[in-house]
C-alpha cells in the first residue's frame, strides 16, 4: 500500500455507480426525511442544521484534501471567517442575511486567496505547517481582539430565517446545489488536473499545466464552500466563538473527510454527517468521545484507506 | 538589578524546552523521515510520569529518581511508537491495552485483566484471518504519517484523561532546588538553572552519540544510503529504534523538567508540540544547532512579548514563522532547501 493507496483508494465501476447515483440519492433522501424521525434516534432539529453545515464544509474540504491531495489545516481560518464575517455583519451592520453571507463569503475568498498564494510558496509537509501557522495566528487574533469577543465569541447573533425547519430545508437546498456543483467541478478537465496534480505533480508540470494556479485556485475554491459553511454555521446557531479557529477543528475537518473515504465527494457527506451526529448523540452519553474518535480514525486509516464510502460500496457491490 | 537577566533567564529555560523537543522530532524526522504528531504526547506523558512518581516518593532525590523513571518509560513508549509505526496493525494492541485499563479503573483489576486477555485474543484471531500485508507507515508519505500519528496523539491524550482526569494538576519544585543562586550579583532560581544545565547535558550527550559513536555513525551512514549500509549487513531497523528512542527520550526529559514549572493536562503536548514545528521551521533542518539557535531565539521572543505585551505573544510568534517559511525555507540559520 503506497501513499497513492491512501489518497486515491481504488475504483471499480461499481462503487462509481453507487457512489455517484445510488448513494448519493440514498443520502438525499435520508437528509430529506431527516428532520421526521431524527429525534427517534436521539437528535434534534438543530443538530440536524448543523450536520447540514458541516457537510458543506467537508464538500468543500474533499475538494482541497481529497482531489487535489494537499493537506491544508487553514480551511478553518476560512470557515471562521464566513462566521465571525456574518456574525459581525448581522450584529452591527445589516438586516439583510442574503447580504451579509454575501458579503462574508468574498471575504473568505479574499483571505483564501492570500493564504493560498503565500503558503503554495511551500509544499508537501511544510504546506501542512505553514497553514498550521495561519489558522494559529488567526486562533490567537481571534482570543485576544476585544472588538470581536475575544475567548466568548460572539453570541445572540440574529437567525437568518425564523422557522427551524424552514431553515434546515434552506440549508439542505445549499448543500445539495454544492454538492452538485463540486460532484461537476471534478468530472471537468479542471477536476481531472486537481487529481493529476495529487497523482503526480511534477507529471502535470513538464505537460504544461501551472501547477502552483490550480492548487491556488483548488484552495480557493474550497476555501470559499468553508467560507459558506461558516457564514451559514453563525446564522444558524447564533454563535461562533475562536474554537473554529482552533487546530483541533482543522483536524475534525480532516478527520471527517478521511471516515468518510477522500477523493469521493459522497465520502465526505457521509463522515461529516455521521460523526457530527454521533459526536452530539453518542459524545453526550460516554464521557470520553474524542480517543474513541481517534481509534476509529487509526483503525480507518489503516485497514480501510477507502473509508466509510468504499465500505459502503463494496457492501453493495456484493449485494447486487 | 537588570530586570532584562530575569526575562532572558526565563526565556532561555521556556527555549531549553523547545530545543528538547524540536531536536527529537527533527532528528526523527531527518533520520527516518517520519512526521511524529505525536510527539507533544510523549512531552506530556513525560510530565505526568515525573509527577506520578515524585508524588509517590517525595523529596529531592525522588524528584531526580521520577526524571529519570519518567524519561526511561516515555523511551519505552517511543520505541512502542516506532512498533507501530512500522506494522500499524499492531495498533489493536495498543488499543487492547487501553481497553483493559479502562475496564480496570471501572470495575477493579481482575476484571481488566480478564478483558484485556480476550481482547488481545479477539485481536490476534481477527488479524490472522485477515492475513493482509499493512505497509509500515515508514514507507508512506508524510501526511498519511502526520494523520495517522495525530490519531495516536488523540489516543494517547484521551487514554490520559481517562487515567489521570482531566483537571490541571501542579508538582512543586524540591527543596534542594527552590531558592536561588547569585553570580557576579545576580540572582538565578535554583531550578532554571538546573534545568538549563541538564538541558546542554543532555544536547551534548546526544550530538556525541551522533557524532562519535559506532551507533551514530551507522545512523548517519542510514540516511544519506540506507540501501548501501543494508548491503554491508547491518541491522538498520535496530539503528532505527535507537533513533526513535534518543528523540522520545528528548522529549521525555522535555517533559520531566517542566513538569515543576508547568501546570499539568492532558493537551499540555499540543501547545509545544506546535511551538516545536515553530522553531524546527525558524532554524531550518538539518543540524542540531541551528535548532539550538532558533529555540533560544523562539524562547526569549516568547518571554519578551509575554512581558511587554502578553496579547500577542503567539501571534508575533507564528508570523515570524509564516515569514521565515514564505521568504527563507531552509530556515534563518539553515542552508539547504526544504522543498527540493
Amino acid at each position: 500500500m503506497s501513499i497513492r493507496t491512501i489518497l486515491n483508494p481504488a475504483r471499480d465501476s461499481t462503487a462509481d455507480i453507487l457512489g455517484n447515483n445510488v448513494g448519493f440519492v440514498l443520502i438525499a433522501v435520508t437528509l430529506i426525511t431527516l428532520p421526521f424521525w431524527f429525534g427517534a434516534v436521539g437528535g434534534y432539529l438543530s443538530l440536524a442544521t448543523t450536520m447540514l453545515v458541516w457537510i458543506l464544509f467537508a464538500i468543500g474540504y474533499d475538494i482541497e484534501l481529497g482531489y487535489t491531495g494537499q493537506l491544508s489545516l487553514a480551511h478553518t481560518v476560512m470557515f471562521g471567517i464566513g462566521g465571525y464575517g456574518t456574525g459581525l455583519l448581522l450584529l452591527y451592520v445589516t438586516d439583510s442575511a442574503v447580504l451579509a453571507i454575501l458579503l462574508s463569503v468574498v471575504l473568505a475568498g479574499v483571505i483564501a486567496i492570500i493564504i493560498g498564494w503565500l503558503s503554495h510558496r511551500t509544499s508537501g509537509l511544510f504546506f501542512a505547517l505553514a497553514t498550521l501557522a495561519f489558522t494559529m495566528m488567526f486562533y490567537f487574533a481571534a482570543t485576544q481582539i476585544s472588538a470581536v469577543g475575544g475567548h466568548d465569541g460572539l453570541s445572540g447573533i440574529p437567525s437568518i430565517v425564523g422557522d427551524p425547519l424552514l431553515e434546515y430545508y434552506i440549508l439542505l437546498a445549499i448543500v445539495i446545489v454544492g454538492a452538485l456543483i463540486a460532484y461537476h467541478l471534478v468530472s471537468t478537465p479542471y477536476g481531472k488536473a486537481l487529481v493529476g496534480i495529487r497523482e503526480n505533480e511534477q507529471r502535470l508540470k513538464h505537460l504544461g499545466y501551472n501547477v502552483t494556479a490550480y492548487k491556488i485556485s483548488a484552495f480557493v475554491v474550497s476555501g470559499l464552500f468553508a467560507g459558506l459553511a461558516g457564514s451559514l454555521l453563525a446564522g444558524t446557531s447564533g454563535f461562533i466563538g475562536p474554537e473554529v479557529f482552533f487546530w483541533m477543528t482543522s483536524f475534525q475537518i480532516v478527520i471527517y473527510t478521511i471516515i468518510g473515504g477522500m477523493g469521493t465527494i459522497t465520502g465526505p457527506i457521509l463522515g461529516a454527517g455521521v460523526f457530527v451526529a454521533l459526536e452530539s448523540i453518542v459524545g453526550a452519553r460516554i464521557a470520553h468521545w474524542e480517543p474513541l474518535l481517534g481509534m476509529l480514525f487509526i483503525i480507518v486509516i489503516v485497514f480501510f484507506p477507502g473509508g466509510l464510502y468504499m465500505l459502503a460500496a463494496k457492501a453493495g457491490g456484493e449485494l447486487r | 538589578m537588570f530586570p532584562g537577566v530575569d526575562i532572558l533567564l526565563n526565556g532561555l529555560v521556556q527555549g531549553m524546552v523547545l530545543v528538547l523537543m524540536a531536536t527529537g522530532l527533527s532528528i526523527i524526522f531527518g533520520m527516518l523521515d517520519v512526521v511524529n504528531f505525536a510527539h507533544g504526547s510523549l512531552y506530556m506523558i513525560g510530565a505526568y510520569a515525573t509527577l506520578l512518581v515524585a508524588s509517590f516518593l517525595g523529596g529531592s532525590l525522588g524528584f531526580v529518581f521520577a526524571i529519570a523513571t519518567a524519561t526511561a518509560f516515555v523511551v519505552a513508549v517511543g520505541i512502542g511508537l516506532h512498533y507501530v509505526i512500522d506494522r500499524p496493525e499492531w495498533i489493536l494492541y495498543a488499543f487492547c491495552i487501553l481497553g483493559g485499563i479502562y475496564i480496570w479503573n471501572m470495575y477493579g483489576l481482575y476484571t481488566g485483566i480478564g478483558v484485556l486477555l480476550v481482547l488481545v485474543a479477539a485481536v490476534a484471531i481477527i488479524l490472522s484471518f485477515m492475513r493482509s500485508e499493512w505497509s509500515s507507515f515508514y514507507e508512506r508519505g508524510h501526511l498519511p504519517q502526520i494523520m495517522f500519528t495525530f490519531g495516536i496523539a488523540l489516543v494517547i491524550d484521551g487514554a490520559v484523561e481517562i487515567i489521570a482526569g482531566p483537571g490541571y494538576r501542579n508538582l512543586s519544585i524540591p527543596e534542594l532546588l527552590t531558592g536561588s543562586v547569585t553570580v557576579f550579583g545576580l540572582t538565578y532560581p535554583t531550578y532554571r538553572l538546573f534545568v538549563v544545565g541538564v538541558t546542554i547535558v543532555a544536547m551534548i550527550a546526544v550530538s556525541a552519540f551522533i557524532r562519535y559513536t559506532e551507533y551514530g555513525r551507522i545512523i548517519r551512514a542510514g540516511v544519506t544510503d540506507p540501501e548501501m549500509v543494508r548491503l554491508l549487513g547491518i541491522d538498520l531497523d535496530r539503528a532505527f529504534i535507537v533513533v526513535f528512542a534518543i528523540g522520545a527520550l528528548l522529549a521525555g526529559l522535555a517533559g520531566a523538567l517542566m513538569a515543576p514549572l508547568r501546570s499539568i493536562h492532558p493537551h499540555m503536548g499540543v501547545e509545544v508540540l506546535v511551538l516545536s514545528f515553530a522553531v524546527i521551521i525558524i532554524g531550518g533542518i538539518g543540524n542540531i544547532r541551528n535548532i539550538v539557535y532558533a529555540g533560544i531565539l523562539v524562547g526569549i521572543l516568547m518571554s519578551v512579548m509575554g512581558t511587554y505585551y502578553p496579547a500577542a505573544t503567539e501571534v508575533i510568534l507564528f508570523v515570524t514563522m509564516g515569514i521565515v517559511l514564505l521568504t527563507r525555507p531552509q530556515g534563518l540559520f539553515g542552508s539547504q532547501g526544504v522543498n527540493s
